[in-house]
């Protein structure tokens, strides 16, 4: 039995994407053409980044098993909200975030069988986010799908989206009371 | 969809690894007993379709989603 502590972070791409000027590339910082991949995202424009910093999900997410290489991206500096882009198709694109900024007491229990797929992992090196959700209404309402949780491990880079058990576990989890 | 009827205590092979057996029938419901190899998932169809469906409507976040979402955190953070 496994629970998640969210310490490492050094795997998620911290350019920012709101930066205007910014070119979101890795180069300048000792990363060959080779590392680097480009793709085309339909909300963010042309990315580029270090292959190094792909997640493969070899299930996929739910409904998207066929989407496998992902990539976790800042959107702003000191903002919770991060994005899990797909590298293969441009205009998938999730919000998400650490559950522990939204309910501190946010607790799972994996079983070692259920994530054996992500490669050995010491619980430090694995990392918990869970998806946000928009519904516009009058106005946007925000909601976290506390239920499935996206487990990385940050060391192998494998990932997975996991059902948790028992209603407890809100799929729209309000994020702002 | 193949549709067999079982009695309770039978059983059914899904290739040879998955059996799925009839644990008690009464009242409307079924017990269900599954063995299935480690580590593949299991989980109850609704639940598997609602976490879906939640996936399908979260999948296409644009650049306004987040800034939207990023100013009603700075918001509530001041």
């Amino acid at each position: 039995m496994q629970n998640v502590v969210n310490e490492r972070q050094d795997f998620i791409h911290s350019k920012g994407l709101k930066k205007p000027e910014s070119n979101l590339s890795d180069k300048g910082a000792g990363v060959g053409d080779r590392d680097i991949i480009k793709f085309n995202s339909t909300s963010f424009g042309d990315i580029e980044i270090s292959k190094s910093k792909i997640i493969t999900f070899a299930g996929g997410l739910f409904g998207f098993s066929h989407i496998q290489r992902f990539i976790i991206m800042e959107y702003e500096k000191e903002i919770p909200f991060m994005c899990l882009h797909a590298v293969d198709e441009p205009d998938i694109a999730f919000i998400i975030m650490n559950p522990l900024l939204i309910k501190t007491d946010y607790n799972i229990v994996i079983k070692e069988s259920e994530i054996s797929d992500l490669g050995n992992a010491d619980k430090k090196d694995l990392v918990v986010f869970v998806i946000l959700t928009i519904a516009n209404d009058k106005s946007p309402q925000f909601t976290a799908n506390l239920r499935a949780p996206l487990i990385i491990n940050s060391i192998t880079m494998k990932g997975k989206q996991v059902a948790m058990e028992g209603e407890s576990f809100s799929i729209r989890h309000p994020l702002f009371g | 969809m193949l549709i067999l009827t079982r009695k309770s205590g039978e059983g059914i092979r899904i290739g040879e690894d998955i059996r799925v057996m009839i644990v008690d029938a009464k009242e409307g419901s079924v017990k269900l007993g599954i063995a299935a190899p480690e580590g593949m998932t299991i989980y109850r169809d609704e639940i598997y379709e609602r976490i879906k469906q939640e996936n399908v409507i979260a999948a296409k976040a644009s650049s306004g989603d987040f800034n939207k979402v990023t100013d009603m955190w700075k918001k509530m953070k001041k």
